[in-house]
């Protein structure tokens, strides 16, 4: 018996807009690469990655996530993501920075990426000294609490 | 060493900001070189001298923080400046008219790149089998009005010639993006991924992609990851980024595979 094989895409938004939204949470990421997903990709391309796909965790203040799909099929959600132009009608870039094969490497390169996002927005003024490592903090521990 | 080859030029002034922050995005995206490309809508108007001005001052800095939008990494704020190129694109519509391409028109040599966009099956063929250019560019965001074939397209391939898809009206558009996989994945079948290449065209800063993004896009169009890398990159062991020392240099300067 062969185990089922993922792919885990670390993805990261860029907006227009630069600003950081709160309310922004993983479920409204997910919907919005499923809606593009069966816009580019028809029936078959959501019913294919229905079983698998899955955003497992996102962070609206480094606005990186981590997203889980089938192996198989993993370019298709790669290119869905690519054509994704606004979210919530602010116009972004969904760009992957990373992709990994196991739980271990993409936790890895998630906080250490999330780490590098806040300390530049620290160093810009858009977030305060004592925020900048609150947050760093639950990157941390948010990420390593994933139990994908 | 990623490379768009496809950044337009804008006219006479306009959009201007809107190149700026392209720019820095394709810088903060990992691209090292750009080539600013000038369209001229057809050949009777007398070309007129290359009017784009290579800023150095734009290129030599880091990506300002103010209109960056803060999302970008350490190492990429240490990248390289990048390079930039000249390229002229000639719109041809009309097969009677002498498109002087030939190395003595001083206007052409001004520009590091060479482009042609034939928009009748007649002149296509012509640029596959005479015109001394280094990109046939097509209008794949919307429907061809013709169907290429495979001796004219292995022609220009064995003529050094490259075969130009520009990603960004598949992002703006719907419809655009049906037909630009068709065609590309038509051209893809033809040339089997050999002088290919893959640029932007973007004319706002949010239709750039990653340049690992665009490597998966070509997936999609049916082209595999080394294939689809080679489109989009660049050997530094070349002389590119001085191409004014060479004489052939519009065929250096266009050859991201050969070099």
């Amino acid at each position: 018996m062969v185990r089922f094989k993922n792919r885990y895409l670390l993805f990261e938004i860029t907006w227009e807009d630069g600003k950081i939204l709160e309310t922004l949470t993983d479920r409204i990421v997910n919907s919005n690469i499923k809606e593009s997903i069966e816009t580019n990709f028809g029936d078959y391309g959501a019913g294919i990655i229905a079983g698998s796909l899955s955003v497992k965790y996102f962070s609206p203040y480094t606005s990186v996530g981590i997203l889980r799909v089938a192996r198989d099929h993993f370019h298709m959600v790669w290119a869905a993501i690519t054509f994704i132009t606004s979210i919530q009608k602010r116009p972004c870039v969904v760009r992957v920075v990373h992709v990994a094969g196991t739980i271990k490497s993409v936790q890895n390169v998630a906080i250490k990426r999330g780490k590098e996002v806040l300390f530049q927005l620290n160093k810009k003024g858009l977030l305060k000294e004592i925020r900048t490592q609150q947050l760093s903090q639950q990157v941390e521990t948010d990420v390593m609490a994933l139990d994908l | 060493m990623f490379v768009d080859l496809n950044v337009p030029w804008p006219e006479a002034g306009q959009n201007a900001p809107e190149l700026k922050k392209t720019l820095e995005m394709l810088q903060s995206f990992g691209y090292d070189f750009v080539a600013y490309n000038h369209v001229v809508p057809n050949a009777k108007t007398s070309f007129k001298p290359n009017p784009i001005k290579i800023d150095s001052a734009q290129t030599n800095t880091k990506p300002s923080t103010e209109t960056l939008s803060p999302l970008i990494s350490n190492a990429q704020l240490d990248a390289q400046p990048l390079r930039q190129l000249t390229r002229l694109t000639i719109i041809a519509d009309d097969q009677n008219s002498n498109y002087q391409l030939n190395n003595t028109n001083p206007v052409l040599n001004s520009y590091d790149i060479l482009a042609i966009r034939p928009t009748t099956e007649r002149l296509f063929q012509q640029a596959c089998q005479t015109f001394d250019v280094d990109i046939i560019s097509l209008d794949m965001g919307s429907r061809l009005p013709f169907y290429m074939k495979g001796p004219t397209v292995n022609l220009a391939i064995s003529r050094g010639i490259h075969f130009e898809i520009c990603y960004a009206p598949a992002i703006r558009d719907q419809t655009a993006r049906k037909h630009l996989i068709t065609n590309a994945a038509a051209l893809i079948r033809l040339t089997k991924g050999k002088n290919v290449i893959i640029t932007s065209e973007a004319q706002r800063a949010m239709e750039v992609r990653g340049p690992y993004d665009v490597i998966n896009l070509g997936s999609i169009f049916s082209l595999n990851q080394a294939l689809a890398k080679n489109c989009i990159t660049i050997n530094l062991t070349s002389n590119v980024a001085t191409p004014q020392q060479h004489d052939d240099k519009h065929i250096k300067a266009s050859c991201p595979q050969k070099l």
